[in-house]
């Protein structure tokens, strides 16, 4: 009779070590502070150039205005920027007034001026965000990452969860990731936007595109096949899509391109930022045309901030309801550890809760429905789960050995081979069969099994003492159960519902989003500003929907991610602590455990019911009914 | 734990010589078996905290009462813009290089006995003490403060530069590879220059700072929590391989089902 550990998933493991403690592939601390100084100069200095869609976007909301009568080139939008509004009007073919020269040229400023400080705000928006999420994140190569950490917990206790695959050291890997880096290194200034099109995956966008949301389909073609090489040479293939207990790769470092990460599951394969330090803007475009409160033509409300571009793919007549709930659902959602989280966790039907009143009932009743969870503690049952049972492979004589329900699995035949993935809980649980097993086909007899009779009584069995261990090993723990500090995201969302419905005058949702209402100026601030820039008299509406945004974004964002993270995860920690340093105090203990070459010695005083039972327990020759005094004794073994 | 190790592998060794041959070697390993079992039913009973989680949002002691100058900062004697800025931006860029060492790659000290010895904080005590503004003591939380407050000494300078400008640019300082200006056209025109140029300098180096200290803060506050994870993930394993070792030897336990033992032999009546 043997057991071994299964090779791949001890790879797994170490594999999954690796990818917890491996150097990250990205810019320092200090390179990041540089990447963000150099980008802030165009913050800082007015007269820098213009991004080409920026430009676009000048140029098409200027010449489009019915009180702008010029027709407007790029070189004229650069002069007016140099404040040089004499080139302007010079370069026109009519002859314009001073007045209306000058209106023009500060148009054409206010307006770039405008874009440039919502690009500021969404870079602003973007690191509030880093600070509370980043390590909250199971993104790829990000350091630190809490997802990793508890995945790797998870395979050394139980076997299961996430697991890491090994990257597969071959020549056609090799050969489609150098492929891969070269093609990222091509991408020069684009690379922000190619990363934005892969983010959440390359069959994910292909999907996406294919059912007609192109806007990003010019971006990064090269960097796509290198991907679907890639994903080939590694079977990565969009049929696991749903599958449980998906691997990710722990991919290698990208040594062409800094700052950016390959991150690959079983299902797909795509690119993210390590440090994301800008937010990329495909088209800039009249704030109406934005997603978030775009629907179907619509200015309605709408539920999708996370991405920078249009996204509204969900209203695609192209998909299915099905291909929707499976192509296009929260990307946050198809992530490994994401998936598990409280925000994508499927929440029951609380009326599904309710007590049923009988009908005829014409009582008033009050009732309480609502949500219940169904916590499973770990305890002598935990040997027998489905999920720990399935890693256990125990053959005799070459055929699998597959237990009855509620039977046990019998590791300890004679002859029987078992593999298990080691963890903790597997090698426990082969202890206790092998336990179970032998208490189940082998019958004590007393005086003969030693563990049975503590190897020192017999032939005293009939008046034990109490077992001077009992209690020991078990003891119950100080904290009897941990309890988590509440949630409390959606609270953040509602305090931030009613602050925005406040200063927009609306009556606040009941669902969490403000309800929208059309006889009030300034629904949203920000955005009817952003409508018509060219209007006068908004730079104060402009400066107070900017404080109220950081503020407000800034209060959500760095209350409620880590900093209800860390809280949480530190009564997890304590309690795991807990219990690895007493099991730890327990084995620590066996080095003290002398191998008993006697029996156990002890002395006490024999009780008096239980010795007046008519045998002769204390071995002086008589029945105990006889002697019935109770006397000090000494082991007669000592 | 790793005491344990050879401890097992001498029982092991023993167990295999005697099996059979000696039954109280049999008898303690499957006590040992026992214990394993009731252990894997118990582990969540515990008793002992060893975990330490400090608080990275604790207060800062910055004196706000200090004249916003160059005075007494590592500023203090420099005078050309340039010289100012270079000098900042390295000691900002080195300064997160090592605390992203320690946040990242420093592994915590896991038998520490509180957070002063769980984690290093490196040069950034003696750095502090270059800031006359700076108060108190400095842990591995105060990294974010004491950046602040150099960024703020910067500031102050480039401050302390706006308001001298003109006599910067009368000198003709500002522009030491040209001529100094000659008329006051050239001394306005001059003089705008600078100050926009400090004061874009201002914008654009805060905004740096900010963002940085943004992306870099999720790392800092989890950076305690998660050394602790790790010291608890080479303990886990280590008691897993003890765990694995045992199973090794519970697997043995068939050849001690009938084990007659020296202590315990059979009467001839019950064999």
């Amino acid at each position: 009779m043997r057991f071994l550990l299964k090779p791949s998933r001890a790879l797994l493991l170490s594999a999954i070590l690796l990818a917890a403690t491996a150097s990250h592939a990205s810019a320092s601390w200090g390179e990041v502070y540089f990447n963000f100084y150099n980008a802030a100069k165009e913050e800082a200095q007015f007269q820098s150039d213009l991004s080409p869609e920026l430009m676009e976007y000048v140029l098409s909301t200027m010449n489009n205005n019915q009180n702008n009568p010029m027709t407007l080139s790029a070189s004229d939008v650069q002069a007016a920027l140099r404040g040089e509004f004499f080139t302007l009007c010079q370069n026109q073919s009519e002859t314009y007034t001073l007045s209306q020269c000058t209106q023009i040229n500060e148009d054409i400023r206010y307006l770039v001026q405008s874009e440039k400080e919502i690009q500021a705000l969404a870079d602003d928006l973007l690191t509030i965000a880093n600070s509370s999420e980043l390590v909250a994140g199971d993104e790829a190569h990000r350091p630190n990452s809490f997802g990793v950490q508890t995945a790797a917990f998870s395979v050394i206790w139980t076997g299961t969860g996430a697991s890491t695959l090994q990257w597969p050291e071959d020549d056609a890997v090799q050969d489609a990731w150098d492929n891969l880096e070269q093609a990222l290194q091509s991408e020069g200034s684009n690379i922000e936007k190619v990363v934005a099109r892969f983010h959440f995956g390359l069959f994910r966008i292909l999907r996406e595109e294919q059912a007609g949301w192109t806007e990003l389909e010019p971006y990064g073609d090269q960097v796509r096949s290198a991907l679907e090489e890639l994903a080939n040479v590694l079977d990565i293939t969009q049929d696991n899509v749903g599958k449980e207990d998906l691997g990710e790769y722990a991919t290698p470092t990208v040594s062409t391109v800094k700052n950016i990460a390959v991150w690959a599951r079983e299902d797909d394969i795509g690119l993210n930022f390590i440090y994301p330090e800008h937010q990329p803007r495909f088209s800039v475009e009249i704030p109406r045309a934005y997603p978030i409160y775009y629907s179907g033509g619509t200015l309605t409300g709408g539920t999708i901030l996370s991405y920078p571009y249009r996204y509204n793919a969900e209203e695609l007549p192209e998909l299915s309801e099905e291909n929707v709930r499976k192509n296009l659902a929260s990307p946050l959602c198809s992530r490994i550890s994401g998936a598990h989280g409280y925000l994508c966790r499927s929440v029951e039907d609380a009326s599904k809760n309710c007590p049923t009143v009988p009908d005829n009932d014409f009582a008033i009743h009050l009732i309480t429905c609502g949500e219940r969870e169904t916590i499973i503690n770990p305890g002598i049952t935990v040997c027998s789960g489905a999920n720990l049972m399935s890693q256990f492979d125990v053959r005799l004589n070459g055929q699998v050995v597959k237990p009855a329900p509620g039977q046990n699995l019998e590791v300890c035949t004679p002859g029987t081979f078992t593999t298990f993935d080691s963890s903790f809980v597997t090698n426990s649980c082969f202890v206790g069969f092998c336990l179970k097993q032998s208490f189940n086909e082998h019958s004590l007899v007393g005086g003969r099994n030693p563990i049975a009779v503590m190897e020192s009584t017999s032939p005293y069995l009939s008046c034990m003492r109490p077992d001077p261990q009992l209690g020991m090993l078990g003891e119950l723990p100080p904290v009897a159960a941990t309890v988590l500090p509440q949630y409390i995201g959606h609270f953040a969302v509602q305090a931030f519902d009613h602050e925005q419905c406040e200063r927009t005058g609306s009556p606040p949702g009941v669902s969490g989003v403000c309800k929208y209402r059309s006889n009030r100026t300034f629904a949203m601030p920000f955005l009817s500003f952003l409508a018509s820039p060219l209007n006068e008299g908004q730079q104060a509406l402009t400066d107070q929907a900017q404080a109220f945004l950081k503020d407000a974004a800034t209060a959500i964002g760095q209350q409620y991610a880590v900093n209800q993270a860390v809280p949480v995860y530190e009564k997890l920690i304590k309690s795991l602590a807990q219990g690895v340093n007493a099991i730890s105090d327990v084995i620590l203990e066996l080095q003290d455990a002398p191998l008993s070459t006697v029996a156990c010695p002890w002395s006490g005083t024999l009780c008096n019911t239980q010795c007046n039972d008519g045998f002769d327990n204390d071995g002086d020759g008589k029945a105990d009914l006889e002697d019935d005094t109770c006397e000090t004794i000494q082991t007669p073994f000592e | 734990m790793n005491a344990l190790i050879p401890y097992y592998h001498r029982y092991l060794a023993l167990m295999k010589r005697r099996l059979g041959l000696e039954p109280r070697v049999a008898a303690f390993l499957l006590s040992i078996a026992v214990i394993a079992g009731v252990t894997a039913g118990a582990w969540i009973a515990a008793t002992v905290i060893r975990v330490t989680i400090f608080d990275a949002r604790e207060a800062v002691d910055v004196d706000q009462s200090l004249a916003c100058s160059g005075k007494d900062t590592p500023f203090a004697d420099m005078t050309d813009f340039e010289v100012i800025r270079q000098y900042y931006q390295l000691q900002v860029f080195n300064m997160l290089n090592e605390q992203e060492k320690i946040v990242l790659e420093t592994a915590g000290q896991c038998n520490a006995i509180d957070a002063a010895g769980f984690l290093p904080t490196s040069s950034l005590n003696g750095f502090a003490q270059t800031l006359p503004g700076w108060r108190g003591d400095i842990t591995f939380a105060s990294f974010e403060p004491v950046l602040l407050e150099f960024a703020r000494a910067y500031e102050c300078k480039l401050q302390e530069l706006i308001a001298n400008a003109r006599v910067t640019v009368l000198e003709g300082d500002d522009l030491p590879d040209e001529e100094p200006p000659e008329t006051y056209d050239q001394v306005e025109s001059r003089v705008n220059t600078y100050v926009q140029k400090l004061e874009e300098e201002k914008t654009q180096s805060r905004v740096a700072f900010d963002r940085t200290m943004n992306t870099i803060r999720s790392f800092q506050m989890s950076a305690p929590i998660i050394k602790e994870l790790k010291c608890l993930q080479l303990e886990s394993i280590d008691l897993r391989n003890a765990m694995s070792l045992l199973s090794d030897a519970s697997s043995c336990m068939p050849r001690i089902w009938d084990a007659v033992t020296s202590l315990h032999e059979r009467a001839p009546e019950e064999e």
